[in-house]
């Protein structure tokens, strides 16, 4: 596996690239990203569940109405464009207090100022959503005009030090959000953590192509894309499923998505086996 | 004051220990620790690199 990304590069590269990474990510993954979203959400949420979205985008929309008016979802990592797209909902009283995870250059944000002065340029990171009926049918509306997809303004290294007690969660999702990570078996493993015994976790990120000869190219294509940060984002192929499954979860569902030199894999466990 | 329901899974991102107001509810401490995390604009901040530490030291 390459080595991350330098953790004050990929920050300044996020802040830089947020406006077009919807697109780059679409265009990478050959559109393969908003479908892994969708299966991460459709095999690992629930109704009524509480949810965690590490690297909350649109994915944390999805979860929001799969979980439906009783589910809960906790934002984490919050990107720019779902910020904005509650900021600007009638129903955004229902937030609850943002906490920061990552906030490395982040300068919080409380909700209520969302709504006065529009959304800043970094949003808070974490934040609890209490949603309803009202709220769940317009960010509903807004998505799909929005035609919202994730834009992560990550952190690398943050996701180790989650600040939630064990078992918390009934489904945790990080559709994207591993990808760049100084250790993301450690990031997957407290995603494992504060997940509820008999919840779920779905994940989707990068990994190595199959095949001598296409684990060469990729190399080297990732060689000169590595060259230039805002490219790359610092997404690299990882791996997290095995040390998962040593933790205990075992595989409900698993599919390798995008095209064949980056591919993509998307699976969900159940805590324990 | 912070959401209730936020406040019950809450933990220290280091021991991911219980954490408690401090006596001026403005911060988050973990006795295990020894550190206080700051509420900045009713956000706690959880950060073990922002935290203040107790200990004296």
């Amino acid at each position: 596996m390459r080595a991350a990304l330098d953790k004050n590069l990929l920050i300044r590269v996020y802040n830089r690239i947020s406006a077009r990474y919807d697109l780059q990510h679409a265009f990478i993954t050959a559109g393969a990203d908003g479908r892994g979203r969708r299966l991460v959400v459709k095999h690992a949420v629930h109704k009524n569940d509480s949810v965690l979205d590490a690297g909350a985008g649109s994915t944390a929309l999805l979860a929001a109405q799969e979980a439906g008016t009783n589910g809960r979802v906790t934002l984490l990592d919050m990107n720019e464009p779902l910020a904005k797209l509650m900021s600007g909902n009638p129903t955004s009283a229902h937030f609850r207090s943002g906490i920061s995870v990552h906030g490395t250059t982040m300068h919080l944000i409380p909700p209520r100022k969302w709504t006065q002065s529009g959304i800043a340029a970094h949003p808070p990171r974490v934040l609890q959503v209490a949603l309803n009926e009202t709220m769940l049918s317009e960010a509903k509306k807004k998505a799909e005009k929005a035609s919202l997809s994730d834009r992560l303004t990550f952190k690398t290294g943050d996701l180790e030090h989650l600040p939630f007690e064990d078992h918390t969660f009934d489904a945790v999702l990080s559709t994207y959000s591993l990808c760049p990570l100084f250790d993301p078996e450690k990031g997957a493993l407290e995603l494992y953590r504060v997940t509820r015994p008999g919840g779920r976790i779905g994940i989707a990120h990068s990994v190595e192509p199959e095949g001598r000869m296409l684990k060469w190219l990729a190399d080297k294509v990732e060689n000169i894309a590595w060259r230039i940060p805002s490219l790359s984002m610092g997404c690299r192929a990882v791996s997290t499923l095995p040390a998962l499954k040593e933790a205990g979860a075992c595989v409900l569902f698993e599919r390798r998505l995008g095209i064949p030199l980056w591919p993509f894999i998307v699976f969900v466990l159940k805590k324990p086996c | 004051m912070l959401d209730k329901e936020l406040m019950k899974i809450l933990a220290c991102p280091k021991c991911k220990g219980k954490v408690e107001y401090n006596d001026a509810k403005d911060g988050l401490v973990c006795t295990a620790c020894k550190l206080e995390y700051p509420i900045r604009d009713d956000i706690p901040v959880m950060l073990i690199d922002e935290a203040r530490s107790l200990s004296g030291n």
